[in-house]
């Protein structure tokens, strides 16, 4: 009862303040002693005003460490369980940033979910968890496109001797910020749905999370409206809480007979 | 809601345990350093 009041109120509030509202929270310099927090979303601790840690960062600094980062697990298990991956759709900067370049008016491209939650699967396994423990150093963090935009760039611009660090290696990841930003121009969120180890974690909640939608079968005409405004191209009434959805509720506010709750 | 009980109870035990090994501390110490070799900056 409880839930289904919540979903209702967040399919009539706007988005938009809300990731605007987070991601200056998250990055507004105001409570440094929340760095031994992880963030629930993809937001780099580098990044000059960060208030909280990364918690992709952190599990892979434990892993260089041959530690299990039990605190960060239990945090992120716990956001998983009660929202599932509403974090991505409504606090995570990045996501933010893929929202608003996608409302660039262009030829759009789309790309299939097929084979997506595999991608990220492996990106989790692989560069955040198997390749850290096994070289010990930090590899996603590396090739992370938000932590190019959040920390690398906003540090090469404030501080001179970092700007005489800048080589190939910065360059590369800048390509891959840039390869990224014209990605979110063409495809629905790039990022979140083929990378982010983050919304690879939270995935695994969805289908238990307190926060889940519903779709009335007998209401639904099928009209696909949602699957059009859905960020992470979901046909939502085949699959309500598919490992992709991030609890956005655009599909329930366009749903012409409400049939999404 | 049984299996969601569950859940919140293992994550809940796990912070417990991560409070016990004092990691929030690490996590404070790991992301208040500038790790400029993950930006690139070498």
């Amino acid at each position: 009862m409880v839930m289904s009041r919540f979903i209702s109120w967040l399919s009539k509030v706007r988005r938009w303040y809300v990731q605007l509202g987070s991601a200056v929270f998250f990055n507004s310099f105001s409570l440094q002693g929340f760095k031994r927090l992880p963030c629930p979303a993809l937001n780099c601790h580098a990044c000059p005003l960060a208030n909280f840690g990364c918690p992709i960062g952190v599990i892979q600094h434990f892993g260089t460490m041959h530690q299990v980062p039990w605190f960060t697990i239990g945090v992120l298990g716990v956001v998983g369980v009660l929202i599932g991956r509403l974090a991505c759709g409504w606090f995570c900067p990045f996501g933010f940033l893929q929202d608003l370049l996608y409302r660039i008016k262009v030829n759009k491209v789309n790309l299939s979910n097929r084979y997506a939650n595999w991608i990220r699967y492996g990106v989790l396994l692989v560069l955040v968890i198997v390749v850290p423990i096994i070289t010990l150093d930090t590899w996603f963090c590396k090739l992370c496109p938000a932590g190019s935009l959040e920390g690398g760039i906003p540090w090469v611009v404030i501080d001179p001797g970092v700007r005489q660090l800048v080589g190939w290696r910065f360059w590369g990841k800048i390509t891959i910020l840039i390869v990224f930003i014209v990605g979110m121009v063409f495809v629905k969120r790039p990022f979140c749905r083929f990378v982010c180890p983050l919304g690879a974690i939270y995935s695994l909640f969805n289908k238990v999370s307190a926060v889940r939608l519903v779709v009335d079968q007998d209401k639904c005409i099928k009209c696909d409206l949602c699957k059009q405004v859905c960020p992470m191209d979901i046909a939502v009434y085949l699959d309500a809480n598919s490992p992709q959805c991030i609890r956005c509720m655009e599909c329930a506010k366009v749903c012409p007979v409400d049939a999404i709750t | 809601m049984k299996k969601r009980r569950v859940l919140l109870v293992v994550f809940a035990l796990m912070i417990a345990v991560g409070l016990v090994l004092e990691e929030h501390l690490d996590i404070l110490r790991y992301a208040r350093s500038i790790c400029l070799s993950c930006m690139g900056l070498e």
